[in-house]
C-alpha cells in the first residue's frame, strides 16, 4: 500500500523577476498553498542560486515548509519516509539558448529516481514559433525542454485546452495528462466600499466615469491594440467609455498603444497604469464596467474569472481556454475582427439582461474555481500516479554521494593542479566524483571521474545537485574562475596558501598604478571594513611580500559565503583565525593530512649509516620565486660549499638574480638553474639530489609539494616551511626562520653526516608511506560529505 | 638600469671581498638594500609569469579566450558588491 503521495513543488518561479508577480508566479503560489492545506506538499523548494523569493505565500514560510533545494535536501526529504515526488510547476523557466535550463531539469532529483510531475500551462511557442523562437537555437532548446515535459509522469494541465495541446503536441498519452484547472484567489471578491479612497486617489482622473478594462502586456498576441480600436468604434458610436489598460508595458508597446488611441480618436481615454499589486488591480475589477480579453491565445484567462468573482462581466476571445473560461457563448467574440470585438463591448453596455447572463455563468464558473479545488483534483491525480507507478518507485533511492572537484588540473595550475589530480586518482569508488577546470578540452583524468568546463558550471552542471562542492584554492591569478564559481554557488574551499594578495596583484597587473591603487584600496576595505589596512596596503604597492607583512590576506572575500574551510595545516588554520573578522562567527576550519606521491617498492633510504662520500648536490626543487628566498639559498651554498641546482621553472629575471648572486659570492661554477625541467629529468633530479632544501619568505601556510615529493623519494629535506614542522619530529631537517649562515650550518652538517641523511631520509619515506593520497581523499570526501545542517 | 645597478654591484662586490671586510660590509648594506628592492623585481617577475601562462594557454588552444582574467576580476568585484567596473 503506497501512502499518499505527496510532492517536493519547486517554486523557483517566484525567483526569476518577470515570472513572479505574473500569472503563473501566482498560478504556482496559489496552487502551492492549497497542496499544503490539504497534505500533499513535503516541501517548497527555492533554487540557492536565484533571487529571494518575491510573493512567498507567508503560510508556507512560517510552517517552515520553503527549503533551499539542494541534495542535502533531497536527501532528508527522502530520508523521512513517505511517497514524494518531484514537482515542477513552471517547466518552460530559463529556456533561453544559454540560460541555465539545469536549474530546471534539478539533476539530483532526476537521479534520485523519483517520479516527476510537471504542471502545463500552454504551449503557445510551439504554435507561434516565428514570434516567440526567434533562432534555431532557441526553437532547439525550447523542443528539447517540451521533450523533457512530455517525458513526466504526470502532466498536470490548467485547462481542457492546454491538455488537448499536450496530447496532440507533445504526444503525451492522454492518461498521462490531467486536467486540474485553475484557482480563483479568495482575495478578489464584489465591491464592499472599502477601497474606494485607494481607487480614487490612485486613478483620479477615473472616479465616477465608465470603463473598459483589460489586463494586457507588451505582446501582439495579447490583441490590445485591437481592442483600443473597438474602444474608439464603441465611443464613436455613442457611449461614454474610457480604456483602461492594466500590466507592465515596454516604452514601445506604450507608444504603439497611443498611436492607435489617436488613430481611433480617443487619446484621451485610453489609461495605461503599468504594473499594479493584488489591491489595485481588484479596486479595477470592481468598478469596471466590463473586463475584455482579446487575446488570441491563452492557457488558461485567469482575468475573465478574477473579474467575475469581483461582479463584472468579462469578454473574451472564442479561442483556446478563453472558450472554456468565458463560461457563455454570449461572452465570447472573433478576436480578429475589431468590428466584432466593439459589437460584443457595446452589446454588454446596452443590454443590462446579456450582463446578468454573463455574469451569472461566470461566477458560477469562478466559485467552482478555487484553488483548493484544484489541489483537491492534483491529489487524486497523485493517487492514480501512486497506483500505476510500481511500488520500487516509491522506495528510499540509492544514491551515491556526488562530489565536484572545482580547480586547475595539469597541465595547468602547477603543484595544485598536481594536488588535485592524485586526490581525483585517490578518491574512493563509491563517490561520484566531477572535476570541474578552466579546461575547454576534457583531460586525461582517471576512469569514473567527469569533466565539466568551469563555464559550463552552474548552466550544464547543477552546483546544488552535488552533496558538496570544493574549490581547491592557490595565491595566483590562475584561481580566478575558481574564486568566482565560488562565490556565485557557495561550496567548501580547499585552501592551499591562507594569504591570496597575489590574486589580485597579478590579476590587476594591467592596470595602471592610479587605476591599481584605487582597485586594491577598495578590496582592503572591502575586506576589512572599518579597521582597513590602507596606508600599509599603499605603501606596499604590487609587492604580494610586503601586502602579506602589511595584514592584507583577503581571505574574508572569499570565506565569507562558504560552506567550511580546508586547510593543509595547523599552521594554516592559525593563520586563517588572524585573517577573519576578530569576535565574529566564522565558517568551520578543517586540517587535512598531507599527501604523498606513492613510494617506490624498490625505494630505498639514500647514504649509508657507515658513512659514505658525501656528494654535494643540493637541490631546490619546484618554481622559482622570490618568496622561496633563492638569493639566500645562494648565499648559504657559498657558505657551506656546496653546489645548489635550482630545479624547475625560473623566470628569466630570477635566473638574472641568481647569477648575480652567484657572482657575487664568487660561485658561479656551483649555481645552476635547470629552468622547466619533464617528468623524467624531474625523476632524475629527484634520485640524483643528497639534500632539497626548500625556503619560504613569508607566512602564507602553504604545504609544499615539492617537500612532499623529496620526501617520497627518499630525499633529506632541509625546509624552514612552518607547516612541514607539523610532519613528526625528524621528518625533515627543520629551520625556523630565514638565516643564511644557519641554513648553511645544517646543509653542512647533513653533507657532513650520512648516517643523519640516511635517517632523514628513512623517515621521510615511512612519512609517506604513512600519508597516500587516497587516505587524502577519503578523509576529504567524509568531511565535505557529512550531512549539513537544515536549510 | 636596475640589471645593470645589479651587474655593477656584484662587479665591486667580487673585488671588495678581496680587500677588507669592512668594506665587504658596506657592499653588504647596499645588496641588502637592493634585497628591499627585489619585492618590486618579484611583482613585475609574477606579472610576467602570469602573461606567460596566458599566452601558453592560448597557444595550446584549450582555455577560455583572453581579456577574461579582467573580466572575471570585474565579475568577482560585481560579486562582492562593487557597483560599477573601474570605480568600485
Amino acid at each position: 500500500m503506497i501512502p499518499p503521495v505527496r510532492l517536493a513543488v519547486d517554486l523557483q518561479v517566484l525567483q526569476v523577476e518577470g515570472f513572479a508577480d505574473r500569472g503563473i508566479g501566482r498560478y504556482v503560489a496559489g496552487h502551492t498553498e492549497a497542496l499544503a492545506r490539504a497534505g500533499r506538499l513535503a516541501a517548497a523548494l527555492l533554487a540557492p542560486e536565484l533571487s529571494p523569493p518575491s510573493g512567498l505565500p507567508a503560510e508556507l514560510a512560517t510552517a517552515g515548509l520553503v527549503r533551499w533545494d539542494s541534495m542535502g535536501e533531497l536527501r532528508r526529504l527522502l530520508a523521512d519516509g513517505g511517497a514524494i515526488a518531484h514537482h515542477v510547476p513552471a517547466p518552460f523557466l530559463h529556456t533561453g539558448p544559454t540560460d541555465p535550463s539545469v536549474l530546471v531539469t534539478v539533476p539530483h532529483w532526476a537521479d534520485a529516481g523519483v517520479a516527476r510531475v510537471v504542471t502545463l500551462h500552454d504551449l503557445i511557442p510551439l504554435r507561434d514559433p516565428d514570434r516567440y523562437l526567434p533562432t534555431p537555437a532557441h526553437l532547439d532548446r525550447y523542443r528539447a525542454r517540451a521533450a523533457w515535459v512530455a517525458t513526466a509522469d504526470l502532466v498536470l494541465t490548467n485547462s481542457e485546452y492546454t491538455r488537448r495541446e499536450a496530447i496532440e503536441l507533445l504526444e503525451c498519452d492522454p492518461a498521462q495528462v490531467v486536467t486540474v484547472g485553475t484557482g480563483v484567489s479568495p482575495f478578489f471578491t464584489p465591491a464592499d466600499g472599502t477601497d474606494q479612497e485607494l481607487f480614487d486617489h490612485w486613478l483620479p482622473t477615473l472616479e465616477g466615469r465608465p470603463f473598459v478594462l483589460t489586463v494586457g502586456g507588451s505582446d501582439a498576441r495579447k490583441g490590445t491594440e485591437r481592442l483600443v480600436a473597438a474602444v474608439g468604434r464603441v465611443v464613436n458610436g455613442g457611449a461614454d467609455v474610457h480604456l483602461v489598460v492594466v500590466g507592465d508595458l515596454t516604452a514601445d508597446w506604450r507608444r504603439r498603444l497611443t498611436d492607435a488611441a489617436r488613430k481611433a480618436g480617443v487619446e484621451d481615454r485610453l489609461v495605461m497604469t503599468g504594473p499594479v499589486g493584488d489591491d489595485a488591480l481588484r479596486a479595477c475589477y470592481r468598478r469596471a464596467a466590463v473586463t475584455v480579453t482579446p487575446s488570441l491565445a491563452e492557457g488558461f484567462g485567469l482575468p475573465v474569472l478574477e473579474s467575475a468573482a469581483c461582479g463584472t462581466p468579462a469578454l473574451a476571445s472564442a479561442t483556446t481556454a478563453l472558450v472554456e473560461v468565458a463560461a457563455t457563448a454570449l461572452a465570447t467574440f472573433d478576436p480578429t475582427d475589431t468590428e466584432a470585438v466593439a459589437g460584443a463591448i457595446a452589446d454588454v453596455l446596452a443590454d443590462d439582461g446579456r450582463r446578468g447572463s454573463i455574469l451569472s455563468a461566470q461566477r458560477d464558473l469562478a466559485a467552482r474555481s478555487t484553488w483548493d479545488v484544484v489541489a483537491s483534483r492534483t491529489a487524486d491525480a497523485l493517487d492514480e500516479l501512486g497506483r500505476s507507478l510500481p511500488g520500487a518507485a516509491w522506495g528510499p533511492p540509492s544514491l551515491r554521494r556526488r562530489v565536484a572537484l572545482v580547480g586547475p588540473l595539469p597541465p595547468l595550475g602547477g603543484g595544485i593542479g598536481l594536488y588535485n589530480r592524485r586526490v581525483l586518482e585517490g578518491a574512493p569508488s563509491d563517490v561520484a566524483l566531477d572535476a570541474v577546470s578552466a579546461l575547454v578540452a576534457a583531460p586525461d583524468l582517471p576512469e569514473g571521474v567527469g569533466h565539466i568546463s568551469a563555464a559550463a558550471f552552474g548552466i550544464d552542471a547543477r552546483p546544488a545537485s552535488y552533496d558538496a562542492v570544493v574549490y581547491t584554492l592557490g595565491n595566483s591569478h590562475g584561481h580566478l574562475p575558481t574564486i568566482e564559481l565560488a562565490l556565485r554557488y557557495p561550496g567548501w574551499l580547499w585552501l592551499h596558501e591562507v594569504r591570496l594578495p597575489a590574486v589580485a596583484v597579478t590579476a590587476l597587473s594591467g592596470s595602471d598604478d592610479e587605476d591599481f591603487a584605487r582597485e586594491l584600496a577598495w578590496l582592503v576595505e572591502r575586506s576589512y571594513p572599518g579597521r582597513a589596512p590602507t596606508g600599509a596596503a599603499r605603501r606596499a604597492g604590487r609587492s604580494v611580500l610586503a601586502l602579506i607583512d602589511a595584514g592584507v590576506g583577503f581571505l574574508p572575500l572569499v570565506t565569507e559565503r562558504c560552506r567550511g574551510l580546508l586547510v593543509n595545516s595547523e599552521v594554516a588554520r592559525r593563520l586563517v583565525r588572524l585573517d577573519l573578522a576578530p569576535l565574529a562567527h566564522h565558517p568551520p576550519v578543517h586540517v587535512l593530512p598531507p599527501a604523498c606521491p606513492p613510494v617506490s617498492p624498490t625505494a630505498r633510504p639514500r647514504a649509508s649509516p657507515e658513512g659514505d662520500a658525501a656528494d654535494d648536490t643540493v637541490v631546490a626543487f619546484g618554481v622559482v620565486s622570490m618568496a622561496k628566498r633563492p638569493d639566500l639559498l645562494v648565499d648559504a651554498a657559498a657558505l657551506a660549499g656546496c653546489r645548489i641546482t635550482f630545479v624547475g621553472p625560473c623566470p628569466p629575471i630570477l635566473v638574472q638574480v641568481i647569477g648575480d648572486r652567484a657572482r657575487a659570492r664568487g660561485i658561479t661554477d656551483r649555481v645552476t638553474v635547470t629552468g622547466t625541467v619533464d617528468e623524467d629529468e624531474w625523476q632524475e633530479w629527484m634520485a640524483r639530489a643528497t639534500l632539497a632544501v626548500q625556503l619560504r619568505d613569508a607566512a602564507s601556510g602553504e604545504t609544499s609539494a615539492a617537500v612532499l615529493e623529496s620526501l617520497s623519494a627518499g630525499v633529506p629535506v632541509v625546509t624552514n616551511l612552518a607547516t612541514a614542522a607539523e610532519y613528526g619530529d625528524g621528518t625533515v631537517a627543520h629551520l625556523p626562520g630565514v638565516d643564511a649562515p644557519a641554513i648553511a650550518g645544517r646543509i653542512r652538517a647533513l653533507l657532513d653526516h650520512p648516517a643523519e641523511r640516511h635517517r632523514l631520509s628513512a623517515a621521510g619515506m615511512a612519512f609517506a608511506r604513512a600519508h597516500p593520497f587516497d587516505r587524502l581523499a577519503e578523509t576529504l570526501l567524509s568531511i565535505v560529505t557529512a550531512p549539513e545542517p537544515p536549510s | 638600469m636596475k640589471r645593470f645597478l645589479q651587474r655593477a654591484l656584484g662587479w665591486m662586490e667580487r673585488h671588495v671581498f678581496a680587500q677588507t671586510h669592512a668594506q665587504v660590509s658596506e657592499i653588504n648594506e647596499r645588496l641588502e638594500r637592493l634585497g628591499a628592492r627585489l619585492d618590486e623585481v618579484q611583482a613585475v617577475v609574477e606579472a610576467t609569469a602570469a602573461r606567460a601562462a596566458t599566452s601558453t594557454e592560448h597557444s595550446l588552444s584549450m582555455v577560455e579566450a583572453d581579456a577574461r582574467t579582467t573580466r572575471r576580476f570585474e565579475e568577482i568585484e560585481r560579486l562582492l558588491g562593487a557597483t560599477e567596473p573601474g570605480i568600485r
